[in-house]
């Protein structure tokens, strides 16, 4: 079924803006709720949420998400007003609730009616609210009769009319055989005198038969109270009437809900209203791509600086310019800086904090621990943490797997920590901090910890280690294994994970954008997963080496150290070229051979030495020559080359040369795979030498 | 030619030489001619893959179209240029050895591609366009440029099992 809303296009994205952001608010909201249940604050919060919505949803007429969002709004009122106890599956709906509601908010997008059931939704919603009302003290009148907001526009007309407005509450007698007809008269004769603004029973409700010998109404008129009365007199078999002046204050109050901004704003001074409305106006939203576009741009600028700060230089050695030339070195200078200003400030405008992706987590955890049956508390510091757009795009899914990680398989059950003489909750505590150009994200649990040694017998099981290399693994490395894809200790597999596939996503995805990760760990205690990554993707300081003729560019944040040793000192084990290194065996790959080259550089006795490490495997580049470190701005090969082994990207030198990147992330992966290949041969070989012995 | 013939629907072409042979591509796809330049090879890419280049802070991939059809391929010369033609999301540079003109050609005079010119593999051309007693050959850039893509994948494919 298709819909239809009321509302331009631009109504309903300003909607959906709206709606997503009232939604996360109320995410995170209705988690904190589940431990402060009686913070006054918050629930005032989440009901002006879900009021917002509310109002919003109806004026799109999206009546279903209308629906129930009045249902929430009622359960949020009742928690409020302490007529409601916060359980825990209390919040189980309320979360479920949401996730309809964001189903239903892209029904504003599909513009088609998804088949999910609201009306069994809002009715366990009412449950809720019905049960808790009889054990509450509830006053009778005001059941249903609260003003909504049209009424009170009705109401706020009525007075600008210079109307009174009074509440009437009336009685037919009891022995009345028709009080249906009675209660119409006098509605008939109420809006004689002047305007109907709400009446239960409402007319309509009359017509269709509805027995009652109440009535409620407010009146808006010009006559006063006696004369109300005396009009209701004049209906026969009326028992018992009241006209009262209306009390707007209960109105006001919901009236004061509805306005956004309202409850901050009054009781503020002048002054700081408008020091918040500054507030408000000095941001603007800016579509990404533009963003984009001025950080490509930048980066030309980059370029062209790097570019002109050559020609100077190549202008004072080559030719007597005298003074002009101390005017171009000192503008070209001045230049750089404001670039690297401009560079500056579009690099942080790009970033966003970390919140972004933090935010969705207490939800998460919280929905597995309860799925597991367990008690997690979760904490997270460094929200504020900012991050290129980009980098924040990467780093979602594996914070995704790792907390499900810590809580299916990290936090014990509680009566597995009892035992262990541990707080029957677990701890998760989620935390980002910046450290130089690097954000560094922290995942610690105080969980059961990770076994080295199973981990190593399970990678020998499953094919990914050999024996002796398993040996010969240090702790830290037998870790690593986790994020090979086919591994899992855990014997049990849940829905979410335990199937081996969640950990090589977070180790890709990482190095995707140039980090890296490490696990500490110790059995008992707890395990702590440590992702760094760079702030942005964009710009990086690079190392240009060269090749024969060409120049190649490796992310300085790979290169650990750089050395020149002698032809003489390259030994060879199993064939391949390594040297020793401070008494370490360091593996030597000529770059030259890897990018096809020729061997320019075999009859040399110098040999430059890059080492470039990721994580704690290291690899030594054999280049040609060293040329600079210079920063560089990365660039795509494109569609057609974008996926060429052993490059990473493109970029353009001073001199307006391409560079290529290499792809060192990559390289080692290429070589710890052939590593690994070869050791698994080598104990082939030696546990077939030791049958053939045996026999 | 009447007022209802130039009613009549027209192909824009650039058209350009490789190897003696006249080729054409659709005018809308080229973005721009560019005298030769230094072109910066990828190790590891695909053969007919020249090298990637600059184009004003842009890198984009180069292809020579000698090679693409298997002529010999030559030195550069004055008149060499590399017809810079955007497809899809790609923009890609084509070397050829001189480009000749912009010309205008009524559907009419474009017939499908037959076995008479063997010089290109037929499986390039969108058909063959006569304009007097001249043949110009319509190339089909995106089956050109999916073959790179095909070719890559071939290869990739071989080192990863190497």
């Amino acid at each position: 079924m298709s819909l239809i809303f009321d509302g331009s296009d631009e109504d309903i994205k300003l909607f959906l803006q709206e709606a997503e952001e009232l939604m996360q608010a109320l995410d995170e909201d209705i988690v904190i709720l589940e431990k402060e249940g009686s913070n006054k604050e918050l629930l005032q919060e989440i009901f002006r949420a879900a009021h917002t919505l509310k109002g919003s949803s109806g004026m799109l007429g999206h009546v279903r998400m209308t629906n129930l969002t009045h249902a929430m709004e009622s359960l949020f009122d009742k928690l409020r007003k302490n007529e409601l106890k916060v359980t825990a599956e209390l919040i189980d709906l309320l979360l479920e609730s949401l996730d309809v509601l964001r189903v239903l908010s892209d029904e504003l997008i599909t513009k088609k009616e998804s088949d999910i059931d609201i009306d069994s939704l809002v009715n366990k919603l009412r449950i809720f609210i019905k049960e808790e009302k009889e054990e509450a003290p509830s006053s009778l009148e005001t059941d249903d009769f609260t003003p909504t907001s049209e009424d009170i526009n009705k109401i706020a007309e009525a007075e600008v009319k210079g109307f009174g407005v009074y509440d009437i509450n009336l009685s037919i007698s009891k022995e009345c055989p028709m009080p249906a007809v009675r209660l119409f008269q006098v509605i008939e004769e109420l809006k004689e005198v002047g305007e109907l603004i709400k009446s239960t029973p409402s007319i309509k409700e009359l017509e269709e038969g509805k027995e009652s010998f109440k009535l409620q109404a407010i009146l808006g008129t010009q006559e006063d109270e006696d004369r109300i009365k005396n009009i209701l007199k004049s209906v026969s078999e009326i028992s018992d009437c009241s006209v009262e002046r209306h009390s707007l204050e209960e109105a006001r109050d919901a009236d004061r809900r509805e306005a956004d901004l309202g409850i901050e704003a009054r009781g503020k001074s002048p002054e700081e209203l408008k020091r918040m409305q500054a507030a408000v106006a000095k941001t603007v939203r800016v579509n990404i791509e533009r963003l984009d576009n001025l950080m490509n741009l930048v980066g030309e600028l980059v370029i062209n600086k790097t570019r002109l700060g050559r020609i100077g230089h190549e202008l004072q050695e080559n030719y007597e310019l005298g003074d002009i030339s101390g005017d171009l070195n000192t503008t070209t200078a001045l230049i750089g800086q404001i670039t690297n200003g401009l560079q500056e400030e579009i690099t942080k405008a790009r970033m966003l904090p970390i919140e972004q992706v933090f935010n969705k987590f207490p939800r998460m955890v919280r929905d597995l621990a309860r799925k597991a049956g367990k008690q997690v508390d979760f904490y997270m510091n460094g929200k504020e943490t900012e991050l290129d757009r980009s980098v924040i795009e990467e780093i979602g899914d594996p914070l995704i797997h790792i907390l499900r990680n810590a809580v299916d398989h990290g936090i014990e059950t509680a009566e597995e920590r009892k035992k262990a003489k541990k707080p029957t909750a677990g701890k998760i505590i989620l935390s980002a901090r910046q450290e130089e150009s690097y954000i560094v994200i922290e995942t610690e649990d105080d969980g059961r910890g990770i076994d080295a040694a199973k981990l190593k017998a399970k990678g020998i099981e499953k094919g990914l280690i050999g024996e002796q290399e398993a040996e010969r693994m240090e702790e830290k490395e037998a870790f690593k294994l986790m994020f090979m894809s086919g591994l899992s200790t855990s014997k049990s597999v849940t829905d979410v994970s335990g199937r081996g596939v969640g950990m090589d996503v977070v180790s890709n995805n990482v190095k995707k954008a140039n980090g890296s990760v490490d696990i500490e760990s110790e059995v008992g205690k707890g395990t702590k997963v440590i992702i760094k990554i760079p702030m942005t993707l964009a710009i990086v300081d690079a190392l240009l080496v060269s090749l024969k003729e060409r120049t190649y560019a490796i992310p300085l944040n790979m290169v650990n150290e750089v050395f020149r040793m002698s032809k003489d000192d390259v030994k060879f084990v199993g064939g391949d070229e390594t040297t020793l290194l401070r008494g370490k065996v360091l593996p030597l790959l000529r770059l030259s051979e890897l990018f096809k080259e020729g061997q320019s550089n075999i009859e040399k006795d110098d040999l430059h030495v890059v080492v470039v490490g990721y994580s704690d495997y290291s690899v030594g580049l054999i280049v040609d020559s060293l040329v600079s470190k210079q920063e560089i701005v990365i660039k795509s090969l494109g569609g057609y080359l974008g996926e060429t082994e052993g490059l990473s990207g493109a970029t353009i030198l001073g001199d307006g040369k391409v560079a290529l990147i290499v792809d060192i992330v990559s390289l080692i992966a290429r070589l710890e795979k052939k590593r690994r290949h070869g050791s698994k041969k080598e104990d082939e070989k030696i546990s077939k030498l030791k049958k053939a012995e045996e026999r | 030619m009447t007022e209802e013939q130039k009613q009549v629907e027209e192909e824009q072409l650039v058209v350009f030489e490789v190897a003696n042979e006249i080729c054409g591509v659709d005018i809308s796809t080229v973005q721009e001619i560019i005298r030769m330049q230094p072109i910066t090879e990828v190790p590891r890419a695909p053969e007919f893959v020249e090298g990637v280049i600059n184009l004003r802070g842009k890198v984009i991939p180069v292809i020579d179209l000698r090679e693409r059809f298997g002529f010999e391929k030559i030195e550069e010369t004055k008149s060499t240029r590399i017809v810079v033609v955007e497809v899809g999301d790609d923009t890609v540079g084509m070397v050829v050895d001189a480009v000749a003109e912009v010309l205008r050609l009524p559907a009419t005079a474009i017939e499908p591609p037959s076995p008479v010119v063997e010089s290109v593999d037929s499986e390039y051309l969108r058909g063959i366009g006569k304009v007097d007693d001249r043949l110009i050959i319509l190339l089909d850039l995106e089956k050109i440029l999916s073959e790179i893509e095909r070719g890559h994948l071939k290869i990739m494919k071989e080192t990863a099992e190497a």
